[in-house]
This record gives structure tokens, sequence and C-alpha cells, in this order.
């Protein structure tokens, strides 16, 4: 990029204009018959004009400078209309604060080496324009936004801070890097923002800064293929996987890719794709033997289309079921629920009568009309349908006539999609809500719970406080997928979410009964390396998923299991870049290269000037005015007069 | 009366009281009353000399002769008249300004005339001759207070030339036709080469000299402004000038410079030199200006 602080001109046809400039000379020359003017004699006149044009050879040049002033003032008018602006560099503040996009679209090689490093060197180019007192502060904005380094006015640091600035492969969040960059400007008086970015972003729908915000569009060209989305779907019949890829084309042209599965390594399918300009194309394949772990879906490598972000053309799945989790029902026979249960897949599930003895491996145990007999509970996770009695988790106080069940929040994921209407129930168990728990329906009338779900001393408990046989709930559609619902969540081992998006923060459970000792989760990330973490009150929060790739994953008891971080973005995926960013309250400028960027206009200091040639032209043209007010303040020698 | 236009009978008067100054002692053939540097007939004794053969024996001292039983001749300061030469320069550019500077001349020529006649001199006026003839501008040599009739009528006559004409031929023709030596007022603008050489001749002929550089008053201040195409009124010439301060200014200066210059010439010749502007008042001019130049008393 070239630096050079050339002015410029923003009008320039108003430099036609100069051709008023030879009119004007016309105008002069025709207007300039000298007034003729009888004298007595031009004797003296001659003499004395001879003396000055002896002395001044530039004599004949003043008689033309009303002509000459008349010249530069429409000259320097001409020039201010041009519109001259000076290229200030445009980074001339006290403060800059820099927000560099780091996230996986500016991984694009549309530009050398790529558009992250070209928005380095840009960064390292205006550092370099701004004062040498100015203070610089460097924002990384990726999928979490990063201060880097805050008002310094150490260049050396600033250049090392800015060089260990890194792809992350997630989404653009200018938001928060935009709050970060406030938070600084609200403090600080004269500063720039400057958003190096390609304006694939979140942006805020409104902010207010104070300062004057920039950006910087980085990326030249649009040309990406993107695997969108990849889903391993199981096949409980035959027990095999099918794998879902669609691929999105966000170039302006139709292209030919290839997609190749491979199951653990293996290349097992490949297909060829023809996906129109701006369009997506879904592949589904089936067939892949249920053992496997991994599937990746790769874009392969072809010379005949550009796609220059590569970070969109792998995508992992992981088959999640491999151990299915196991439940059981303790009931005097509920065919309802059963089958409900049988429905859901990778479920192993065992019907107890209630006085046969519980499996303490069991992840679930379910209590439907029945309470535990011993005072001892068992260990794993717990679903209480209509208990009879208390028990030490709860306490019933009595019963409910012609509960009118209502959500209690609307939007309650484990109620996505389920209706509570027009459903009778006859009688529910009034339960007093048990501190440790939700209430997700109430009964309209009392405020009675009708289902409660919580976690207490490790492990997860829900209480539905009505007896399916005394309701028409079970032949309701909402039914299985309310029992999916709760048998999902109180059986957390499948509960890794299948597509984790780069940044993600995962939380992994302590398992239960696991030794005290035996309390940290391992983490190996795509790259091999591996993170060692303790678990706190039970979890361990997970946040560094900003690699792409299968993550596995550990845990005190010892088993394994994977997800993967997949790019699944099309706001990433969309390189294209942006020529400016809107965001209502603040009015970004837009500069498309370096050295266009900070014109300081210049029409009014010339317009000025104009002004002022405009006025000594006047008193040029009354300078007899001007020479006897000169006059009155004289007083000359006398020269007539006898001599003596 | 012709006279009673040029001036009143007061005026005439008051001027009455004044007379020429000859810096040097009259020589001319006529009587006059004008002290001269040579014997002659008076009533103003000089000196005794001892009768010649031929002497006008009416002149013998018989007094003298009595005591000294000699003969002695008497002899007396001879009072002779003296010429007043008033040269009017009536080229264009002294038809000029306001007061016009031709007018002014004239009235001063006739107001010198009218006190040299009174004095019993001689005078002449001679105006600057153009190639057609000498004899409309040439008053020939008149004695004597009734002669200031014919005087007047002829200032009065006195028209601009129509052409240029050459100053130094003029003045040195004139000088060689005078035979004695008198007193020669000058009037004019000298706004033309020439001045300089018909003056040195009028001086060789021990002229008693006097110029009135006269100029009128936009002439010494010029008031104009603006660009300006100026045309010299008596040789057509033209010059073009942007008139701003700084060139008025240099005027002025100009201007100052070429009258000490001529102060200067003057001053090494002996001839008196008065520059005069006709916006001045002619009472003061004859009864202040000149009386202090030591022209009148």
């Amino acid at each position: 990029m070239n630096l050079f602080n050339l002015p410029g001109f923003l009008n320039l046809p108003a430099f036609w204009l100069l051709l008023l400039l030879p009119v004007l000379v016309l105008l002069y020359l025709l207007k300039l018959r000298r007034e003729e003017r009888l004298i007595s004699s031009t004797y003296l006149w001659q003499k004395m004009v001879q003396d000055m044009e002896a002395n001044t050879p530039w004599q004949k040049l003043r008689r033309n400078l009303l002509l000459l002033l008349q010249l530069l003032f429409l000259s320097i008018l001409i020039f201010s209309i041009a519109r001259p602006y000076l290229p200030t560099s445009g980074f001339n503040s006290q403060t800059a604060v820099l927000i560099i996009d780091t996230s996986a679209s500016m991984g694009a090689i549309d530009v050398k080496p790529n558009r992250l490093e070209a928005a380095k060197q840009a960064a390292v180019q205006i550092i370099e324009m701004l004062p040498a007192d100015a203070r610089v502060s460097v924002i990384t904005a990726g999928e979490k936004s990063r201060s880097v380094i805050s008002l310094s006015a150490d260049r050396r640091a600033v250049h090392m801070a800015i060089d260990q600035i890194t792809l992350s492969s997630g989404d653009c969040n200018l938001g928060i890097a935009l709050q970060i960059a406030k938070a600084i400007a609200d403090r600080q008086p004269d500063v720039q923002i400057i958003v190096l970015s390609d304006g694939n972003a979140k942006l805020p729908e409104r902010m207010t800064i104070s300062g004057i915000v920039k950006f910087i569009s980085i990326g030249k060209k649009n040309e990406n293929q993107a695997i969108q989305l990849l889903n391993l779907q199981a096949n409980p019949s035959n027990r095999s996987l099918s794998a879902f890829a669609q691929v999105a084309n966000y170039s302006a042209s139709p292209v030919k890719r290839r997609l190749s599965f491979f199951a653990d390594g293996t290349l097992f399918n490949a297909f060829d794709l023809e996906i129109a300009a701006n369009g997506e194309q879904a592949v589904l394949a089936e067939g892949i033997i249920s053992t496997t772990q991994v599937i990746e879906a790769r874009l392969m490598p072809d010379n005949s289309a550009a796609d220059f972000l590569g970070l969109d053309d792998i995508a992992y799945a992981i088959s999640q079921h491999i151990k299915p989790a196991k439940v059981v029902l303790i009931s005097d026979g509920n065919l309802f629920l059963e089958t409900a249960l049988k429905l859901l897949p990778f479920l192993e599930l065992e019907v107890l009568k209630p006085e046969q003895p519980v499996d303490a491996a069991a992840g679930l145990v379910i209590y439907d009309g029945v309470i535990p007999g011993s005072a001892e509970l068992p260990t794993g996770n717990l679903l209480f349908i209509a208990p009879l009695s208390s028990t030490q988790l709860f306490t019933v106080t009595g019963t409910l006539q012609l509960p009118d069940p209502l959500a209690v929040e609307p939007d309650e994921p484990m109620l996505e999609h389920i209706s509570l209407e027009e459903i009778n129930i006859l009688d529910a168990v009034d339960i007093v809500q048990p501190s440790w728990s939700k209430m997700l329906i109430i009964d309209q009338k009392s405020q009675a719970p009708l289902l409660l779900a919580g976690e207490s001393a490790g492990r997860r408990i829900a209480i539905l406080a009505f007896d399916l046989h005394h309701s028409d709930f079970p032949l309701k559609v909402g039914f299985p997928l309310l029992v999916s619902n709760l048998i999902n969540w109180l059986t957390p081992g499948s509960q890794t979410p299948q597509n984790v998006a780069p940044g993600t923060a995962l939380v992994f459970s302590k398992p239960l009964s696991t030794s005290e000792q035996a309390n940290t989760l391992e983490i190996t990330r795509p790259d091999g390396t591996t993170a060692k973490l303790d678990y706190q009150g039970g979890k361990v929060v997970f946040t560094d998923t900003s690699q792409l790739g299968v993550y596995t994953v550990k845990n005190s008891k010892g088993e394994t299991n994977r997800f993967a971080v997949n790019l699944f973005s099309p706001q990433e995926s969309q390189i294209e870049p942006q020529e400016s960013i809107r965001i209502a309250g603040i009015t970004p400028t837009t500069m498309t290269n370096l050295q266009q960027k900070g014109e300081k206009e210049l029409w009014r200091i010339a317009a000025g000037l104009a002004l002022f040639i405009l006025v000594i032209e006047w008193l040029v043209y009354q300078r007899a005015v001007v020479a006897m007010l000169v006059l009155r303040l004289r007083l000359f020698p006398k020269k007539f007069g006898p001599n003596n | 009366m012709l006279s009673e236009r040029l001036f009143t009978e007061a005026f005439l008067r008051r001027l009455e009281r004044l007379a020429l100054i000859f810096r040097r002692a009259a020589s001319s053939q006529m009587q006059g009353e004008r002290r001269s540097n040579r014997r002659g007939h008076s009533v103003e004794f000089s000196d005794f000399r001892p009768y010649a053969l031929g002497d006008d024996f009416r002149r013998i001292d018989w007094n003298a002769y009595a005591r000294l039983e000699r003969l002695f001749i008497k002899l007396f300061i001879a009072e002779e008249d003296t010429t007043l030469h008033l040269l009017v320069d009536s080229t264009r550019s002294m038809d000029w300004g306001e007061p016009n500077k031709l007018h002014y001349s004239i009235q001063t020529a006739g107001a010198l005339g009218y006190i040299a006649l009174v004095g019993l001199d001689r005078i002449t006026v001679s105006t600057s001759q153009d190639r057609n003839g000498y004899t409309n501008t040439h008053f020939p040599p008149v004695r004597g207070k009734q002669s200031a009739v014919k005087l007047f009528s002829f200032l009065q006559s006195i028209s601009p030339c129509l052409d240029p004409i050459e100053t130094a031929t003029w003045l040195g023709s004139y000088a060689s036709k005078v035979a004695n030596p008198g007193i020669v007022v000058l009037i004019s603008d000298l706004m033309s080469d020439g001045w300089e050489t018909g003056l040195n001749l009028l001086r060789g002929r021990g002229h008693d000299i006097s110029v009135i550089h006269l100029l009128a008053p936009d002439e010494a201040e010029p008031v104009i402004n603006g660009d300006y195409r100026l045309i010299d009124s008596e040789y057509r010439s033209e010059i073009e000038i942007t008139a701003d301060f700084q060139t008025l200014e240099k005027y002025k200066k100009h201007l100052q410079g070429w009258q000490e210059t001529w102060r200067q010439f003057c001053r090494v010749r002996n001839i008196s030199y008065l520059p005069v502007e006709s916006s001045l008042p002619l009472e003061e001019l004859l009864f202040a200006w000149l009386p202090r130049q030591g022209i009148l008393k």
C-alpha cells in the first residue's frame, strides 16, 4: 500500500473553470482602453517615467497589478471549488484504538499472505502515521474480544502485540470489541477508533462512541465454498449411520467441487457437486458403520474453483451414542411411559416391579407412582411420577383436584413444542416446591407445581405431580416430546452437543460416584495438546474451543468422549469484503486504502485566501482613497515661493 | 479702456509705487532716470576734468575758472533709461490650468511693464513665436506712461502658438537683436528642452535676467487616479501612466527635483529664479514675492 501523502482534489472537474482565466484576460484587454486625458505637457511625466523605468524594470507589471490580483483571486477561488484536501494520513489523533478482526474469514488468502496479516500490516502502517506521542490500544475481535495492548506509547510493545495476534476460527463479534473501544474512548480526548476487518461481523444495532470511528476494509474477493452443516444421524433399525452435509457456494459463479467423507480417517465416499452461484447443495451419505466414531467431510482442493478460505472446507461429526444410557423404570405397569421410552434411541430400559432391587449403575431411575422403599436412594438421577408420599427430597401435603396446567416460562426448552392446553388432569399430588428445584408447570388455580426439575447433591431430579393414568396427556402429541426432553435432560451422558461453534464454553459435569481423588478432566485438542482441568463444584467449564476439529474428553472415571468444533458460520464463510459497516448512532468513515482516508479539506483556507486577495484587490482599486488617507497624515515640504 | 480689463485704476495706482530694480548700471543711448556708469547730463555732480578742445563750453565751471584760472569741465552722472524685456512664453502648454497660466503671465507682464513705463524705462515684449511671423508676437520698445494702453492691448492680443516653437532659437534670435543689456523677465513653465541654451545666450549679452517659473496647480499636484493615456497639448505626444498613489508621489518628487535643478542653474548664472503657481494671487506676487526676490522695490 502506498502511503505517500499527496494532496488531491475531491472535485476535479472544477478545474474546467480555469477556462475563465483567459476570458478574464480578454475582458481586461477589452476594458483596458485607457482614459485619454489632455494635459498641458507630458514633459514632466515622460522624464519621470524614464526615470522610473530605469529604476524598476518590473514597472510594466505593476500596471497590471489589478489584473494579476483578479487572476490570482479567480485561481484561488477555482482551487477552493475543486475542494483540495491534504491526506493528513488521517491518523493524527492522540489516542488510537485499533480493532483487528481475527475471525475465521480473516484467514482468507485473497490478499497475500492472508487477510489477517494484511490487517496487521495496515495496523503497523497506521501506527507509523500516528504522532510520535500518540497512545495506541489494540483490540482483537474474534469470537472473543480481547485488548492485547492498552494505551501504550511504546511502539515496540505495540508492534510486538500486533505481531502476536493470531487467527481465531470463530465468528467476529465487533460489538464487544467496540464496547471495549468505547470504554477507552470515553476516558480519552481525541480518539480514533480504527476497525480493520472484512466487515463480515456481528454488529451492534445501536451504539454511541465519543471519537471518530474509521473502517478499513480488508480483502478483495468473495470466492469461497463452505461446508455449512454436517450431521450424523443414527439409523436404529440397521444400526448404521447417515451423514448429512450441506455445501454452500458464496461465489458469484457456479462451481464444481468434490466432497469426500472420511470415516475414522478412511475415505469411504465422495460426491461431485455442482453448486450454482450463491447456491447450496445437500449431500446424504448413508451406510456408515455404526461403530464409526468420527466422520470427516472435506471439500477437496480443486484448481478450477477459487476457494480463498480453507477453514470452512473441513467439518467433523462425532458419533455420539456409543454407550446407551441405562434407565430403570419402577412401575406397576405403565404402557404409555414404556412405549414412549422405547421410542427413544440408544436407551437401555429395564422395567422393575417396586419390590425388585435397583441396579446401582443405573443412570436414571424412574419411580412411577411408587416411592423408594428404603431410605437409601439410588445414586443416579431420579424421576418421580405422582409420588404417593414425602421423601427426603420433597414433601407431599395433599392432593389437587382438577389442576389446570400452565407453563411457568413459555420458552422453557424442556417444554418446547409441547402444548399444555386442553390437557385434562383428574388429580395430582400437592407438593411443596423444594429449594433445589425449579417449577416448569404449575396449576393455574393453586399455583402448586405440576412439574419440577432441579439438581440436588450432584444429581438431577424431576417430579411429575400427576399420575399419567389420571390424565389424557399421554394421548396428546406433547407427551412423547416431554418424555424425550425429560429423559435427555436426566441422562446427561449423551448431552455433549454434536456441533460446537468455535469459542463456545462447554460445561462438563463430574460423573457421579467417582472418588474424591480423581478430580481431573483431560481434554485433548485437535492439535494434540492436552488440557487438564480440575472439577470445581462438580463442574468443569472448558472455553478453549477456538481450534477447529475433534476434541477428546477423558473424565475422571476414565470414560472418553468426543466433540467436534466446526465453523458452521455463514457469516464467516461469506468472505466478500464489506465496503462499510453500519451501526446506528455512529457513522464509521470507510477507507478503502490508507492514504485516501484522512483527507483534510482545505477549501475553507483557500476561500479565505481568495477573500483576502479580493480585499487587497479592492484596496488597490481604491488606492486614490487610500493615498488620500495617507496624504492627510503627511506634511509636504514647501516647493513654491522665493528662496530665501 | 482696454487697460481696465487687465487692471483696475486702483491697482495701477498701487503699481506706481513700485519700481524695477536694475542690478547693474544702465547703459543705453537714451537719457532716462536710471543712474548710469557713464558721465552724462543730470543734476547729480560726478567729477571735474580739464577742458579739452571741442568740449561744450557751456559746461565749463566758471566758478572754478575764477578761482583757479583754469578751465574745468563739470561732469555729471549720466541718468539713462533701461529697457525691460518681457519674454512671455505663449506656447500651448501655457494656455492651461485654472487659473490659466497664460493669462496669469500676461497679467504679470502687464504689471511689470506698467511699473517700467511709470519709471521712464523702455519696455518691449516678445512672445514665443512660431514660424509664421514675427510682427504680431513682438511689441517694439516704447517709453512713457502713455504707452501703457498700447502695451495692454498688445498683451491682451496674445494667443497661444499653434505650432510648437524652438525655444532656443527664439531666445537666441532675441538676444542677437538686442544691443544694450537690460532687464529680462522670462515668464514660462519651462516645459520643453532648450530653455537652458536660450537663457545662456541671453546671459551672454549681459542682461539682468529673472525667470518666473509658472506652473498650474494641477501640474504641481495632479488630481488623477487610474489608468490614463496622457496627451500633450503642445506636441500631441502620448504617454500611458497608471496614476496611483506611488506614481503621484514619484511625480511630486520629480517635480521638486526639476525645480531644484533650475534653481541651481539660475544661481550659477546669477539669474533670479522664482517658482510660482498660477493660483498665487497676483498682488501677493507683485507686492511680496517679487520685491523679496529683488526684482521690484
